[in-house]
């Protein structure tokens, strides 16, 4: 190991971080170079001036009691507050459901409405073949999803939709067209 | 209570291990605070908002670090937050005062009011990068490694800081309170 390299690494030799075999090559230099020496003699001292000062400067001061009363109210009012929110989500959820369904209902017929009035079957090799008198009617539909996760004590609970979209053959009587 | 069963108890948000955890950190960081920005009233409210944070985000944590680490964690980030809303920093005179008391109760009195005033007027001056590392390295005990893992950058970053904030603080002092030389400023006071 060359002064450089000793230098390079004096931080890791201070820490005692360096491999066994660097270790050993960093105390074999440190043996034959007085630089080196004197560099690692200078780096202990700034370390132990420094820490110390930053320490006398600091040690007389205290966190003012009021920090803990105002975490500690925090805290309180955090798990209170859970109980409450999950008191209102829960009396909401009673409507998600039946809200849900209608919402999807009325998609349903929207959508069947609407495709039969715009949709022309046309030849071709895509097309599936209908019988006299059906209409390809794509419908589309809502399905709610409703689920529940924990978080610590408190679960949570969450509705989301998710669109289906079919073709199916409907008679053209259903679809309202003659 | 030890560690394993206060990380448990934060997970849990157990008042009695947020008291605790309060009682055992809550001076520590509010002195590395205060080294970080060095407002005192600043300070306070940077480790109150650090409590909390810690408070709410208990039941995440995983207990990877220490507590004091994960707490020194957010600490941290909320400081560099408060930096970037002021842009530079000016540091408290009464943190400089807190030291020194009354004349006649510290025979020393000279020393410690030249040596802290000089020192926090010379990391006042210093980016916050430098003064972390500076904090980390020397007031926190931390290793090279540990201060490169805890600040999220290489260790030849931090060492490079390390190196470049030492070598402005010795730059910045001014000679008669060369802060490095154990008693330079001792001696000085008794001519």
């Amino acid at each position: 190991m060359n002064c450089r390299r000793f230098q390079h690494r004096l931080y890791e030799f201070l820490d005692g971080t360096l491999s066994p075999g660097a270790q050993a090559a960093a105390e074999r230099h440190l043996s034959d170079c007085a630089t080196c020496r004197q560099a690692l003699q200078a780096e202990r001292q700034i370390a132990q001036s420094l820490s110390e000062k930053l320490r006398r400067t600091t040690d007389s001061l205290r966190l003012p009691p009021e920090v803990q009363r105002q975490v500690l109210a925090a805290l309180a009012n955090q798990r209170r507050a859970p109980a409450e929110e999950q008191g209102s989500v829960f009396s909401w959820s009673r409507f998600a459901l039946p809200l849900g369904l209608a919402a999807s209902v009325l998609l349903l017929v929207a959508g069947v409405f609407l495709c039969a009035r715009t949709f022309r079957p046309k030849a071709g090799p895509t097309q599936p073949r209908l019988a006299p008198g059906e209409v390809l009617a794509q419908l589309s539909y809502v399905v709610p999803i409703y689920t529940f996760r924990q978080e610590g004590g408190v679960v949570i609970d969450a509705l989301t939709y998710q669109t289906n979209v079919v073709n199916e053959r409907l008679p053209a009587q259903f679809a309202g067209l003659k | 209570m030890d560690e394993e069963q206060l990380v448990q108890g934060l997970r849990s948000q157990d008042p009695r291990a947020v008291q605790e955890m309060v009682a055992s950190y809550g001076d520590r960081l509010f002195r590395s605070a205060c080294l970080l920005c060095g407002d005192q009233a600043e300070a306070q409210d940077l480790v109150q908002e650090t409590l909390l944070q810690a408070v709410r985000s208990g039941p995440r944590f995983r207990g990877s670090s220490s507590v004091y680490t994960w707490l020194h964690g957010i600490l941290l980030n909320l400081t560099r937050h408060y930096h970037r809303d002021r842009k530079r920093m000016v540091y408290d005179e009464e943190l400089v005062r807190q030291e020194t008391g009354p004349p006649e109760e510290n025979p020393s009195r000279l020393d410690v009011e030249m040596t802290t005033g000089a020192l926090t007027d010379v990391l006042g001056g210093l980016s916050g990068p430098h003064r972390e590392v500076l904090i980390l390295r020397f007031y926190e005990d931390m290793k090279i490694h540990e201060i490169a893992a805890h600040l999220g950058i290489s260790s030849g970053t931090v060492k490079s800081r390390l190196h470049y904030a030492i070598a402005e603080m010795q730059r910045r002092m001014p000679g008669e309170l060369n802060l490095f030389s154990a008693c330079g400023t001792e001696e000085k006071a008794k001519r």
